[in-house]
């Protein structure tokens, strides 16, 4: 960032050298307030950046190296290029405990890293789109209408894929985005404010679970296998749940973060966004198919785990700042480093046994939920 | 009481019928001779929902390149409305051109936002979002779609900031200001907009007497050092004469009368459109006072 290069000559420098809304937090001293502050304007800081890289890079080096056999962390980088057969690698690890790194670990590690980028994502994406703090996958009804569109798919034995394109995944598309929408438009009907989509959201959530128990219920056999994905689980082997994720991650976290300049621009209302010359309905429409999209291939993959998406950003916000173009990549790379860090405690609290990282995310997130509930009334009203 | 729409009572006053006849000329207005018309509303009725009653019915009028008009009228009368058609925020009836006679779809938000600014009475003050960025969200309809502010952008924000001292308020948050303040920062964004045309929707409502004039006197110099042309919906009767060029009111969504403010702040048709006596005085330098008169004895106060 090219912080205020003009110091005031009494003034502290260190206001320049940190991201925007570290630096005034509430209310910087008026002698502070050097420069116009246009040349860090949306902008995200490179010291953020780094921070929050380097929180990735360790959660997931963490959740490599821990669990029954431990595989030091020195040894990690070595073996994964001896792998890729870079030239002058070489590995001191046994063949037992490769296959534990790159057989299991390193896949669940991944994984987990790309649902809760995911998750991550769409949470900060709906809540840019809706302009409410508390919107979240799990709270709009995405993702109970996706987890009953995969349902319905896994119940039916109607599982059939090509590469990425999968029936669980098209189901739980089809699903999240009738969810959403739904939400969307009860909560419309029900008047604009914030809490009207929240309490719309709730009300499409617990519905589509109600289907989804019901299902269930009837033909419990038929759906053992839902069962233990209604409570969320990162248990994979093998690489095939990533390869089917990654593409999602990918192409919908390009289209949200090539539109984050426009999410800040939807933060003014679609009247005066449409003003400064935004089309604020196609925007909406885009980044809600491309949220949606995002957290659908999520739920399928891992099932139901909750809050991430309403931690990860508001923790962005607190720590950084509130610019979408902020919020966005941040967001992404935290709720990779939070999920990897839930799933490393869902393997290790409870060990042998695995303590349902839907449980996991839900003990945090819960909580925090509740006192974002309780400082952010100002911002909601 | 009802309200009755009769035929003029002066000679300035326009009924909604005939759009020609709307279109007099300002008498006295300081852009002599205006040659083009900087936006020009051609039977513009506005209705809100499927079916509605129309809230702007049938209001035709021309600005001037570099005049000033106020839209004034009662509570209710449709001057936002007009206003908020005029900036292409809501689908309307009739043909609203703008600068350079062009016409724009309904959806291209993008080549409007460059003919037109808007400002709304309460603009949305995102938590978090510091002046400098709010003002810089002013350059979006210069921006492509996967574009961000460039250094040039982010020069003609400094620049606005600069030029209505708000430099120092950049780091800023926007809900820290105090409402004098964030009047000046929401007229930097629409400058920074780089737009003609510049709608403003009761500009000084939230303000008191001298922070009212305050932004009224710097819409008015900005409005000559960058040859804008400026249409603000106005509550107060005396700063709409004192700061417009023109004055157009509306009574139940119709054009009533239009013209001059010595034209139109007369005591027979303000009595008449706002339902209650005034009294027209004069000041020093001419321009008219508005003093409504009550319409009941005061009662007396008794002390015992």
């Amino acid at each position: 960032m090219t912080a205020p290069a003009a110091a005031a000559p009494g003034g502290g420098s260190l206001d320049g050298s940190l991201p925007e809304g570290l630096a005034e937090g509430d209310g910087m001293p008026e002698g502070l307030a050097e420069g116009d502050g246009i040349s860090g304007a949306f902008r995200l800081h490179p010291a953020a950046l780094a921070a929050t890289v380097a929180v990735t890079v360790a959660a997931l080096g963490l959740s490599v190296a821990v669990g029954p056999f431990r595989i030091p962390l020195s040894q990690i980088l070595p073996a994964v290029a001896d792998r890729l057969a870079l030239p002058g690698a070489h590995t001191t690890l046994t063949p037992q405990e490769q296959v534990i790194l790159f057989q299991w670990r390193l896949p669940r590690a991944v994984l987990g890293g790309l649902v809760g980028a995911a998750l991550a994502l769409s949470g900060a994406t709906y809540q840019g789109v809706f302009r409410n703090p508390l919107a979240d996958p799990y709270l709009l009804g995405v993702a109970a209408g996706a987890g009953l569109g995969a349902t319905i798919v896994i119940g039916g034995h109607l599982q059939a894929g090509w590469g990425p394109l999968d029936t669980v995944a098209a189901a739980a598309f089809v699903g999240a985005l009738a969810g959403v929408l739904l939400a969307a438009a009860l909560g419309r009907g029900a008047g604009s404010s914030p809490a009207a989509l929240l309490l719309a959201g709730v009300a499409v959530a617990s519905f589509l679970t109600a289907v989804q128990t019901y299902l269930v219920q009837r033909d419990s056999d038929g759906f053992r296998e839902v069962y233990t994905w209604i409570l969320g689980q990162l248990v994979t082997s093998g690489w095939g749940d990533v390869a089917l994720l990654a593409p999602y991650v990918a192409v919908c976290g390009a289209v949200i973060l090539a539109l984050r300049r426009q999410l800040d621009v939807l933060r003014l209302g679609d009247a005066e966004a449409a003003s400064l010359g935004l089309d604020p309905g196609r925007v909406r429409l885009v980044l809600i198919v491309a949220a949606s999209l995002l957290a659908a291939a999520a739920v399928a993959v891992s099932g139901l785990i909750s809050f991430v998406g309403i931690v990860v950003p508001h923790l962005v916000r607190l720590l950084v700042g509130s610019s979408n173009r902020v919020v966005l990549p941040l967001s992404a790379l935290g709720g990779a480093a939070f999920l990897m860090l839930a799933d490393l405690g869902a393997r290790t609290l409870a060990s042998p046994a695995e303590v349902p990282i839907g449980v996991i995310t839900a003990f945090v997130g819960a909580p925090f939920f509740a006192f974002v509930l309780w400082t952010g009334r100002r911002a909601i009203a | 009481m009802s309200a009755v729409i009769r035929p003029p009572v002066h000679g300035a006053v326009t009924s909604g019928a005939g759009p020609a006849a709307a279109r007099s000329l300002p008498a006295e207005s300081p852009a002599a001779a205006p040659t083009r018309p900087a936006l020009s509303l051609d039977r513009v009725e506005v209705r809100y929902g499927r079916g509605g009653p129309p809230v702007v019915r049938n209001v035709s009028l021309d600005v001037a390149a570099g005049e000033w008009l106020a839209l004034i009228g009662p509570n209710g009368a449709g001057k936002s409305s007009l206003l908020r058609a005029a900036a292409g925020l809501v689908a309307h009836a009739g043909t609203v051109s703008l600068p350079q006679g062009t016409q724009i779809g309904p959806c291209d938000h993008r080549a409007r936002a460059r003919l037109v600014a808007y400002v709304a009475q309460q603009p949305v003050l995102p938590p978090g979002m510091t002046v400098a960025e709010y003002v810089l969200l002013g350059r979006t309809a210069h921006l492509g779609w996967l574009r961000a502010e460039g250094r040039a952008d982010r020069r003609a924000a400094a620049e606005v900031l600069d030029r209505l001292d708000l430099a120092r308020f950049g780091t800023r948050h926007l809900t820290a200001m105090s409402g004098g303040e964030l009047q000046r920062v929401v007229l930097a964004r629409a400058l920074v907009q780089e737009a003609e045309v510049l709608l403003l929707d009761e500009p000084t409502s939230a303000l008191d007497l001298g922070h009212g004039i305050g932004v009224l006197e710097l819409v008015d110099e900005l409005r000559r050092d960058r040859a804008l042309t400026v249409i603000s919906a106005m509550h107060d009767l005396g700063s709409a004469g004192r700061f417009a060029d023109r004055l157009a009111l509306l009574h139940q969504g119709e054009l009533v009368a239009h013209g001059t403010p010595h034209e139109v702040l007369t005591e027979p048709i303000l009595s008449r459109y706002y339902q209650t006596p005034v009294e027209v005085l004069h000041s020093a330098d001419g321009t008219a006072v508005v003093v409504p008169l009550r319409t009941t004895r005061p009662p007396r106060t008794r002390i015992e």
